[in-house]
Protein backbone atom coordinates (compact mmCIF):
# COMPACT_ATOMS: atom_id res chain seq x y z
CA UNK A 1 0.00 0.00 0.00
CA UNK A 2 1.53 3.35 -0.59
CA UNK A 3 1.56 6.56 1.54
CA UNK A 4 -1.31 8.13 -0.10
CA UNK A 5 -3.93 5.09 0.43
CA UNK A 6 -2.23 4.42 3.74
CA UNK A 7 -3.28 8.03 4.67
CA UNK A 8 -6.85 7.65 2.95
CA UNK A 9 -7.46 4.12 4.76
CA UNK A 10 -6.99 6.21 8.19
CA UNK A 11 -10.52 7.64 7.28
CA UNK A 12 -9.19 11.17 8.60
CA UNK A 13 -8.52 12.41 4.91
CA UNK A 14 -11.57 11.16 2.96
CA UNK A 15 -12.34 14.55 1.75
CA UNK A 16 -8.87 15.11 0.15
CA UNK A 17 -9.07 14.65 -3.79
CA UNK A 18 -6.13 12.25 -4.86
CA UNK A 19 -4.60 15.00 -6.34
CA UNK A 20 -4.26 16.68 -2.94
CA UNK A 21 -3.07 13.94 -0.76
CA UNK A 22 -0.80 13.26 -3.36
CA UNK A 23 0.72 16.27 -3.38
CA UNK A 24 0.51 16.35 0.65
CA UNK A 25 2.88 13.46 0.63
CA UNK A 26 5.11 14.97 -1.62
CA UNK A 27 5.56 18.17 0.33
CA UNK A 28 6.22 16.40 3.59
CA UNK A 29 9.08 14.39 4.66
CA UNK A 30 7.96 10.91 5.61
CA UNK A 31 9.69 9.46 8.51
CA UNK A 32 10.00 6.18 10.01
CA UNK A 33 11.09 5.90 13.83
CA UNK A 34 11.80 3.14 15.67
CA UNK A 35 10.29 2.60 19.43
CA UNK A 36 10.64 5.31 22.37
CA UNK A 37 12.40 7.62 19.35
CA UNK A 38 11.55 11.08 20.06
CA UNK A 39 9.52 13.21 17.07
CA UNK A 40 9.87 16.55 18.94
CA UNK A 41 10.79 17.37 22.20
CA UNK A 42 9.05 19.66 24.72
CA UNK A 43 10.36 23.35 25.34
CA UNK A 44 12.07 23.19 21.76
CA UNK A 45 10.61 25.47 19.12
CA UNK A 46 8.37 23.93 16.58
CA UNK A 47 8.64 24.14 13.15
CA UNK A 48 6.09 21.27 12.14
CA UNK A 49 2.94 18.77 12.40
CA UNK A 50 3.17 15.24 12.25
CA UNK A 51 0.50 12.90 10.48
CA UNK A 52 0.53 9.41 12.15
CA UNK A 53 0.49 7.17 8.65
CA UNK A 54 1.01 3.91 10.82
CA UNK A 55 1.90 2.83 14.24
CA UNK A 56 1.21 4.90 17.05
CA UNK A 57 2.95 8.20 19.08
CA UNK A 58 2.99 8.78 22.79
CA UNK A 59 2.29 12.32 23.95
CA UNK A 60 4.31 12.92 27.39
CA UNK A 61 4.25 16.25 29.44
CA UNK A 62 6.62 17.61 32.76
CA UNK A 63 4.80 17.93 35.63
CA UNK A 64 6.11 18.74 38.95
CA UNK A 65 6.16 15.17 39.26
CA UNK A 66 7.93 14.06 36.26
CA UNK A 67 7.38 13.28 32.87
CA UNK A 68 3.17 12.41 32.42
CA UNK A 69 1.97 10.31 29.64
CA UNK A 70 -1.27 12.42 28.18
CA UNK A 71 -2.12 11.25 25.30
CA UNK A 72 -1.53 8.00 22.52
CA UNK A 73 -1.99 8.66 19.16
CA UNK A 74 -2.93 6.33 15.96
CA UNK A 75 -3.09 6.51 12.40
CA UNK A 76 -4.85 9.75 10.80
CA UNK A 77 -3.99 11.41 14.08
CA UNK A 78 -2.68 14.85 13.59
CA UNK A 79 -0.39 16.06 16.40
CA UNK A 80 1.24 19.38 17.18
CA UNK A 81 -0.27 21.62 14.91
CA UNK A 82 -0.01 24.42 16.86
CA UNK A 83 3.60 25.08 15.37
CA UNK A 84 2.10 25.20 11.52
CA UNK A 85 0.20 28.34 12.28
CA UNK A 86 1.90 29.87 15.76
CA UNK A 87 5.82 30.41 16.50
CA UNK A 88 5.42 28.27 19.73
CA UNK A 89 7.65 26.13 22.20
CA UNK A 90 6.22 22.72 21.86
CA UNK A 91 4.67 22.17 25.73
CA UNK A 92 4.88 18.00 25.15
CA UNK A 93 7.18 15.51 24.35
CA UNK A 94 5.67 13.14 21.50
CA UNK A 95 7.91 9.30 21.03
CA UNK A 96 6.79 7.09 18.86
CA UNK A 97 5.30 3.45 20.69
CA UNK A 98 6.52 0.99 18.71
CA UNK A 99 7.55 1.21 14.74
CA UNK A 100 5.35 4.30 13.67
CA UNK A 101 5.49 5.76 10.17
CA UNK A 102 4.82 9.95 10.40
CA UNK A 103 4.34 12.09 7.84
CA UNK A 104 6.37 16.07 8.89
CA UNK A 105 4.43 18.89 7.80
CA UNK A 106 6.33 22.00 8.21
CA UNK A 107 5.49 25.18 8.72
CA UNK A 108 7.38 26.82 5.95
CA UNK A 109 5.83 24.69 3.18
CA UNK A 110 2.14 24.75 4.72
CA UNK A 111 2.70 28.68 4.69
CA UNK A 112 4.31 28.65 1.00
CA UNK A 113 1.37 26.90 0.17
CA UNK A 114 -1.41 28.81 2.02
CA UNK A 115 0.03 31.73 0.43
CA UNK A 116 -0.37 30.51 -2.64
CA UNK A 117 -3.96 29.72 -1.77
CA UNK A 118 -3.17 26.08 -2.72
CA UNK A 119 -7.21 24.04 -1.86
CA UNK A 120 -4.60 21.14 -0.07
CA UNK A 121 -3.51 24.28 2.13
CA UNK A 122 -7.06 25.31 2.81
CA UNK A 123 -8.32 22.22 3.40
CA UNK A 124 -5.56 20.95 5.95
CA UNK A 125 -5.93 24.39 7.66
CA UNK A 126 -10.12 24.00 7.84
CA UNK A 127 -9.32 20.21 9.42
CA UNK A 128 -6.96 22.02 12.06
CA UNK A 129 -9.57 24.35 13.33
CA UNK A 130 -12.22 21.11 13.20
CA UNK A 131 -10.14 19.18 15.35
CA UNK A 132 -9.08 21.92 17.50
CA UNK A 133 -12.90 22.78 18.26
CA UNK A 134 -13.62 19.23 18.92
CA UNK A 135 -10.46 18.96 21.46
CA UNK A 136 -11.78 21.39 23.09
CA UNK A 137 -15.38 20.90 23.48
CA UNK A 138 -14.09 17.51 24.64
CA UNK A 139 -11.61 18.91 26.98
CA UNK A 140 -14.80 21.31 28.44
CA UNK A 141 -17.25 18.40 28.80
CA UNK A 142 -14.38 16.20 30.43
CA UNK A 143 -13.29 19.29 32.69
CA UNK A 144 -17.30 19.42 33.50
CA UNK A 145 -17.41 16.12 34.03
CA UNK A 146 -15.16 16.11 36.81
CA UNK A 147 -15.58 19.39 38.42
CA UNK A 148 -18.99 19.59 38.06
CA UNK A 149 -19.68 18.22 41.75
CA UNK A 150 -21.53 21.17 43.14
CA UNK A 151 -24.29 18.84 44.79
CA UNK A 152 -21.41 17.66 47.41
CA UNK A 153 -21.50 14.00 45.74
CA UNK A 154 -18.61 12.41 44.25
CA UNK A 155 -18.05 13.06 40.04
CA UNK A 156 -20.65 9.89 38.54
CA UNK A 157 -17.12 8.30 37.52
CA UNK A 158 -15.86 7.89 41.19
CA UNK A 159 -19.12 6.34 42.61
CA UNK A 160 -19.64 2.96 43.37
CA UNK A 161 -15.91 3.08 44.36
CA UNK A 162 -13.86 3.66 47.49
CA UNK A 163 -12.85 7.28 48.01
CA UNK A 164 -8.94 7.56 47.15
CA UNK A 165 -6.89 10.39 49.88
CA UNK A 166 -8.12 13.81 48.68
CA UNK A 167 -4.47 14.70 47.30
CA UNK A 168 -4.52 11.37 44.95
CA UNK A 169 -8.03 11.96 43.93
CA UNK A 170 -7.13 15.73 42.99
CA UNK A 171 -4.10 14.58 41.06
CA UNK A 172 -6.10 11.75 39.43
CA UNK A 173 -8.70 13.88 38.21
CA UNK A 174 -6.48 16.37 36.54
CA UNK A 175 -4.58 13.62 35.19
CA UNK A 176 -7.85 12.62 33.20
CA UNK A 177 -8.76 16.25 32.32
CA UNK A 178 -5.19 16.08 30.50
CA UNK A 179 -6.54 13.10 28.24
CA UNK A 180 -9.16 15.76 26.80
CA UNK A 181 -6.23 17.78 25.74
CA UNK A 182 -4.83 15.37 23.69
CA UNK A 183 -2.81 15.91 20.33
CA UNK A 184 -2.11 19.89 21.54
CA UNK A 185 0.76 21.26 22.55
CA UNK A 186 0.34 24.38 23.71
CA UNK A 187 1.78 27.60 24.98
CA UNK A 188 1.12 29.80 28.30
CA UNK A 189 2.67 32.30 26.33
CA UNK A 190 -1.17 32.84 24.19
CA UNK A 191 -2.77 33.04 27.49
CA UNK A 192 -2.87 36.70 27.28
CA UNK A 193 -5.01 35.94 23.87
CA UNK A 194 -7.49 34.30 25.97
CA UNK A 195 -8.41 37.43 28.72
CA UNK A 196 -8.73 39.28 25.41
CA UNK A 197 -11.22 37.08 23.70
CA UNK A 198 -13.21 36.02 26.49
CA UNK A 199 -13.43 38.01 29.38
CA UNK A 200 -14.46 41.59 30.00
CA UNK A 201 -11.70 44.57 29.66
CA UNK A 202 -12.82 45.49 32.52
CA UNK A 203 -9.33 45.37 34.59
CA UNK A 204 -11.07 44.65 37.85
CA UNK A 205 -13.33 42.52 36.82
CA UNK A 206 -10.06 40.20 35.33
CA UNK A 207 -9.88 36.80 36.43
CA UNK A 208 -7.42 35.79 39.18
CA UNK A 209 -5.85 32.38 39.09
CA UNK A 210 -6.63 30.44 42.26
CA UNK B 1 -23.47 43.69 3.28
CA UNK B 2 -21.99 46.77 1.79
CA UNK B 3 -18.67 48.29 4.03
CA UNK B 4 -18.61 51.34 5.64
CA UNK B 5 -15.89 53.02 6.52
CA UNK B 6 -16.24 52.68 10.05
CA UNK B 7 -17.02 48.99 9.72
CA UNK B 8 -13.29 48.34 7.14
CA UNK B 9 -11.47 50.55 10.24
CA UNK B 10 -12.46 47.99 12.55
CA UNK B 11 -11.43 44.74 10.63
CA UNK B 12 -8.12 46.85 9.77
CA UNK B 13 -7.30 45.93 13.78
CA UNK B 14 -7.89 42.46 13.38
CA UNK B 15 -4.92 40.41 13.53
CA UNK B 16 -5.41 37.69 11.24
CA UNK B 17 -6.83 40.41 8.46
CA UNK B 18 -3.43 42.67 9.40
CA UNK B 19 -2.17 41.15 5.75
CA UNK B 20 -5.47 41.71 3.97
CA UNK B 21 -6.31 44.82 1.44
CA UNK B 22 -8.69 47.40 2.11
CA UNK B 23 -10.70 45.88 -1.07
CA UNK B 24 -10.31 42.12 0.32
CA UNK B 25 -11.73 43.01 3.82
CA UNK B 26 -14.59 44.82 1.68
CA UNK B 27 -15.17 41.39 0.11
CA UNK B 28 -14.97 39.89 3.40
CA UNK B 29 -17.56 41.86 4.43
CA UNK B 30 -19.88 41.19 0.51
CA UNK B 31 -19.97 37.55 1.67
CA UNK B 32 -21.64 38.56 5.13
CA UNK B 33 -25.28 39.53 6.40
CA UNK B 34 -25.92 42.42 7.76
CA UNK B 35 -27.43 42.00 11.69
CA UNK B 36 -28.55 44.94 13.65
CA UNK B 37 -30.13 44.17 17.47
CA UNK B 38 -31.32 46.48 19.35
CA UNK B 39 -30.65 46.41 23.30
CA UNK B 40 -31.91 43.79 25.28
CA UNK B 41 -32.01 41.52 21.78
CA UNK B 42 -31.14 37.72 21.81
CA UNK B 43 -28.80 36.86 19.28
CA UNK B 44 -29.10 33.50 19.91
CA UNK B 45 -30.42 31.13 22.83
CA UNK B 46 -27.97 28.37 24.78
CA UNK B 47 -28.42 25.13 22.93
CA UNK B 48 -30.00 26.48 19.96
CA UNK B 49 -29.61 25.30 16.50
CA UNK B 50 -26.73 27.51 14.62
CA UNK B 51 -24.44 28.05 12.35
CA UNK B 52 -23.07 31.42 11.88
CA UNK B 53 -20.29 33.47 13.33
CA UNK B 54 -20.76 36.95 13.59
CA UNK B 55 -18.02 39.15 13.79
CA UNK B 56 -18.52 42.44 15.84
CA UNK B 57 -18.72 45.40 14.07
CA UNK B 58 -20.87 47.74 16.06
CA UNK B 59 -21.74 47.85 19.94
CA UNK B 60 -21.13 45.30 22.74
CA UNK B 61 -23.07 41.93 23.25
CA UNK B 62 -22.61 39.67 26.47
CA UNK B 63 -22.58 36.08 26.70
CA UNK B 64 -24.16 33.92 29.46
CA UNK B 65 -24.04 30.39 30.81
CA UNK B 66 -26.52 28.32 33.32
CA UNK B 67 -24.28 27.32 36.09
CA UNK B 68 -25.26 24.68 38.27
CA UNK B 69 -23.74 26.86 41.22
CA UNK B 70 -26.19 29.37 40.96
CA UNK B 71 -29.20 27.63 40.25
CA UNK B 72 -30.92 28.11 36.50
CA UNK B 73 -29.65 31.94 37.10
CA UNK B 74 -27.47 32.51 33.78
CA UNK B 75 -24.04 34.67 34.52
CA UNK B 76 -22.00 36.48 32.43
CA UNK B 77 -19.21 34.86 31.17
CA UNK B 78 -17.70 37.47 28.78
CA UNK B 79 -18.15 40.32 26.28
CA UNK B 80 -17.74 40.81 22.91
CA UNK B 81 -16.64 44.98 21.48
CA UNK B 82 -16.04 45.55 18.05
CA UNK B 83 -13.14 43.87 15.89
CA UNK B 84 -14.03 40.42 18.05
CA UNK B 85 -16.22 37.13 16.54
CA UNK B 86 -18.92 35.25 18.38
CA UNK B 87 -19.81 31.48 17.13
CA UNK B 88 -17.23 30.59 15.01
CA UNK B 89 -17.17 26.85 16.37
CA UNK B 90 -20.42 26.32 15.62
CA UNK B 91 -20.11 27.77 11.84
CA UNK B 92 -16.97 25.36 11.33
CA UNK B 93 -18.22 22.33 13.25
CA UNK B 94 -22.01 22.73 13.26
CA UNK B 95 -23.46 21.89 17.21
CA UNK B 96 -25.80 23.54 19.92
CA UNK B 97 -24.80 27.00 20.99
CA UNK B 98 -23.09 26.99 24.44
CA UNK B 99 -23.69 30.29 25.50
CA UNK B 100 -26.84 32.67 25.21
CA UNK B 101 -25.86 35.96 23.65
CA UNK B 102 -27.43 39.22 24.59
CA UNK B 103 -26.94 43.10 23.10
CA UNK B 104 -25.83 45.18 25.97
CA UNK B 105 -26.15 47.89 23.33
CA UNK B 106 -27.53 48.72 19.39
CA UNK B 107 -25.01 46.13 18.02
CA UNK B 108 -24.22 45.94 14.02
CA UNK B 109 -22.95 42.73 12.90
CA UNK B 110 -20.97 40.73 10.46
CA UNK B 111 -23.04 37.45 9.86
CA UNK B 112 -21.13 34.26 8.25
CA UNK B 113 -22.93 31.16 7.60
CA UNK B 114 -21.57 27.67 6.88
CA UNK B 115 -22.70 27.92 3.12
CA UNK B 116 -21.73 32.02 2.59
CA UNK B 117 -17.68 30.54 4.69
CA UNK B 118 -17.72 27.69 1.74
CA UNK B 119 -18.46 29.86 -0.38
CA UNK B 120 -16.05 32.58 0.19
CA UNK B 121 -13.46 29.56 0.09
CA UNK B 122 -14.35 29.21 -3.67
CA UNK B 123 -14.32 32.64 -4.48
CA UNK B 124 -11.91 34.94 -1.79
CA UNK B 125 -9.49 31.71 -1.15
CA UNK B 126 -6.94 34.00 0.66
CA UNK B 127 -9.05 36.52 2.93
CA UNK B 128 -11.21 32.68 3.86
CA UNK B 129 -7.87 31.52 5.14
CA UNK B 130 -7.39 34.52 7.65
CA UNK B 131 -10.60 33.75 8.45
CA UNK B 132 -10.04 30.50 9.44
CA UNK B 133 -6.65 31.16 10.83
CA UNK B 134 -8.64 34.09 13.26
CA UNK B 135 -10.67 30.48 14.15
CA UNK B 136 -8.06 28.77 14.87
CA UNK B 137 -5.71 31.44 17.00
CA UNK B 138 -9.04 31.73 19.23
CA UNK B 139 -9.57 28.10 19.62
CA UNK B 140 -5.57 27.36 20.48
CA UNK B 141 -5.55 29.99 22.83
CA UNK B 142 -8.73 28.53 24.78
CA UNK B 143 -6.98 25.45 24.81
CA UNK B 144 -4.07 26.67 26.11
CA UNK B 145 -5.84 28.59 28.74
CA UNK B 146 -7.61 25.25 29.57
CA UNK B 147 -3.72 23.45 29.91
CA UNK B 148 -2.34 26.33 31.95
CA UNK B 149 -5.18 25.89 34.33
CA UNK B 150 -4.57 21.94 34.27
CA UNK B 151 -0.91 22.13 34.70
CA UNK B 152 -1.41 24.73 37.56
CA UNK B 153 -3.95 21.83 38.79
CA UNK B 154 -1.52 19.21 39.35
CA UNK B 155 1.46 21.63 40.75
CA UNK B 156 1.72 20.32 44.52
CA UNK B 157 0.63 22.30 47.15
CA UNK B 158 3.86 23.89 47.85
CA UNK B 159 4.48 25.44 44.71
CA UNK B 160 4.64 29.18 44.48
CA UNK B 161 1.69 30.52 43.42
CA UNK B 162 2.00 34.27 43.13
CA UNK B 163 -1.62 34.65 42.76
CA UNK B 164 -2.62 32.69 45.67
CA UNK B 165 -2.53 34.86 49.16
CA UNK B 166 0.33 33.68 51.84
CA UNK B 167 -1.05 31.14 54.07
CA UNK B 168 -2.45 32.36 57.29
CA UNK B 169 0.35 32.28 60.01
CA UNK B 170 0.17 29.03 62.65
CA UNK B 171 -1.56 29.48 65.74
CA UNK B 172 0.25 29.90 68.13
CA UNK B 173 1.82 26.81 70.28
CA UNK B 174 1.59 24.87 66.97
CA UNK B 175 4.91 23.71 65.36
CA UNK B 176 6.52 25.10 62.79
CA UNK B 177 4.67 24.61 59.13
CA UNK B 178 5.88 21.04 57.10
CA UNK B 179 8.60 21.95 54.20
CA UNK B 180 7.29 22.61 51.18
CA UNK B 181 7.05 19.59 49.09
CA UNK B 182 5.61 17.72 51.84
CA UNK B 183 2.57 15.39 51.84
CA UNK B 184 -0.01 17.50 52.68
CA UNK B 185 -2.38 17.31 55.37
CA UNK B 186 -5.39 15.78 54.30
CA UNK B 187 -7.61 18.44 55.68
CA UNK B 188 -5.29 21.12 53.28
CA UNK B 189 -5.29 18.82 50.33
CA UNK B 190 -9.41 18.46 50.57
CA UNK B 191 -9.33 22.64 50.56
CA UNK B 192 -6.77 22.25 47.40
CA UNK B 193 -9.38 19.78 45.52
CA UNK B 194 -12.36 22.54 46.59
CA UNK B 195 -10.54 25.12 45.62
CA UNK B 196 -9.79 24.02 42.21
CA UNK B 197 -13.04 22.80 41.46
CA UNK B 198 -14.48 26.29 42.42
CA UNK B 199 -11.35 28.10 40.20
CA UNK B 200 -12.22 25.32 37.27
CA UNK B 201 -16.14 25.83 37.37
CA UNK B 202 -15.65 29.38 37.21
CA UNK B 203 -12.98 29.29 33.95
CA UNK B 204 -15.31 26.41 32.54
CA UNK B 205 -18.16 28.91 32.21
CA UNK B 206 -15.38 31.83 30.86
CA UNK B 207 -14.93 28.85 28.26
CA UNK B 208 -18.29 28.01 27.38
CA UNK B 209 -19.01 31.54 26.63
CA UNK B 210 -16.48 30.97 23.34
CA UNK B 211 -19.87 29.51 21.59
Amino acid sequence: MNVRDALRATGAFVEYPDAELDLLVSVCDLRRYASGDELCREGTVGRSCYCVVAGAIDVFKTMPQGEVPIASMGPGAIAGQVALTQKVRRTATIRARGEAVVLEFSRDTFERLLGASSPLALRFQRQIAVAGIRQLRDALKRIAAVFDTDDGKAPASARGSAAPPPDQAKAREVLALLEGAKGWDLSVETLDAVEVVSMPRHPSRRPSAY
Amino acid sequence: MRATEAHLRVLERVRAFADLSVQERSEVLMFARERRVGVGDVLFQEGAAGDSLFMVLEGELSSLVRTRVAGAKPVEVSRAVPGEMIGEMACLDPAPRSALVIARTACVLAEIDRSSLAAMEQALPRASSRLVGWIIELVHARMAAVNDRVAKALAPPGTPEPSVPPPPPPAAGSSAPPPRGSVPVPAAAAQAVADVRSGFRSFIDRLRGSV
